[in-house]
């Protein structure tokens, strides 16, 4: 029985890790932000490497797939599927959450005063919003997908 | 509003078929299929197009829409 991915395994599989790796990444932003901000600890620093570990086996795992998939032939005409629609829903929903983000920035900062940070600079603003455009992709995107998990099909056992 | 119903599963136990099987047979995974026979994922019309022609069967006798309440 042949094992390996087909092409729209491999797909999926490259929709996953590109969600998986948006979280380490806006760790990366967020510990960034606060290290600019002069935030300087021993747990900050073991995040720092924990995030860049995670993300650097994650862009790993992602050029082996891409690499598996350049290698699998020409891209069908259609490759529409479960996991590329609600990577897509997930794009939208952080762009509208972000959108949202800084239209009422001001507000939220404002309220975020008790945690000192009113005097943002926008560098680190930045950083924040994208950190948070990219968590709630990240979140969106398994939430969906953990929303349409299915038990394992009896017949796959049969066969 | 409309709902789309399917029978692949129905077809895929008179082909003896796993999910698995159908999604490499026509070049999907295997969790499009399952979404799509739960009725979660309304798939393109080429995928619909290529799982009723590997059944050999019109699209129709795979996909129905009923019309709600």
């Amino acid at each position: 029985m042949n094992n390996q991915p087909n092409r729209a395994e491999l797909l999926d599989r490259i929709n996953t890790l590109m969600a998986a790796g948006a979280l380490p990444f806006a760790a990366l932003l967020l510990l960034d932000a606060l290290a600019d901000a002069g935030m300087d600890s021993t747990l900050l620093r073991v995040l720092d490497w924990s995030a860049k570990g995670v993300l650097a086996v994650v862009v790993v795992l992602l050029s082996v797939a891409v690499a598996r998939k350049a290698k699998s032939g020409k891209p069908a005409p259609d490759e529409d599927s479960y996991s590329a629609t609600t990577l897509r829903k997930a794009l939208a929903a952080s762009w509208v959450a972000t959108f949202v983000v800084l239209t009422q920035f001001d507000s939220l900062f404002e309220g975020a005063g008790i945690l000192g940070v009113v005097q943002l600079p926008l560098v680190y603003a930045g950083e924040i919003v994208t950190a948070f455009m990219l968590v709630v992709l990240s979140l969106t995107y398994f939430g969906l997908m953990m929303l349409a998990s299915d038990d394992p099909d009896p017949s796959d056992e049969a066969s | 509003m409309s709902a789309l119903h399917n029978r692949i599963r129905v077809f895929r136990a008179e082909h003896r078929m796993s999910q698995a099987d159908l999604a490499r047979a026509i070049g999907v995974s295997r969790k499009t299929i399952s979404t799509i026979e739960v009725g979660r994922f309304v798939p393109s019309t080429v995928i619909a197009l290529k799982i009723a022609r590997h059944f050999e069967v019109p699209v129709e006798d795979v996909f129905q829409l009923s019309d709600g309440e």
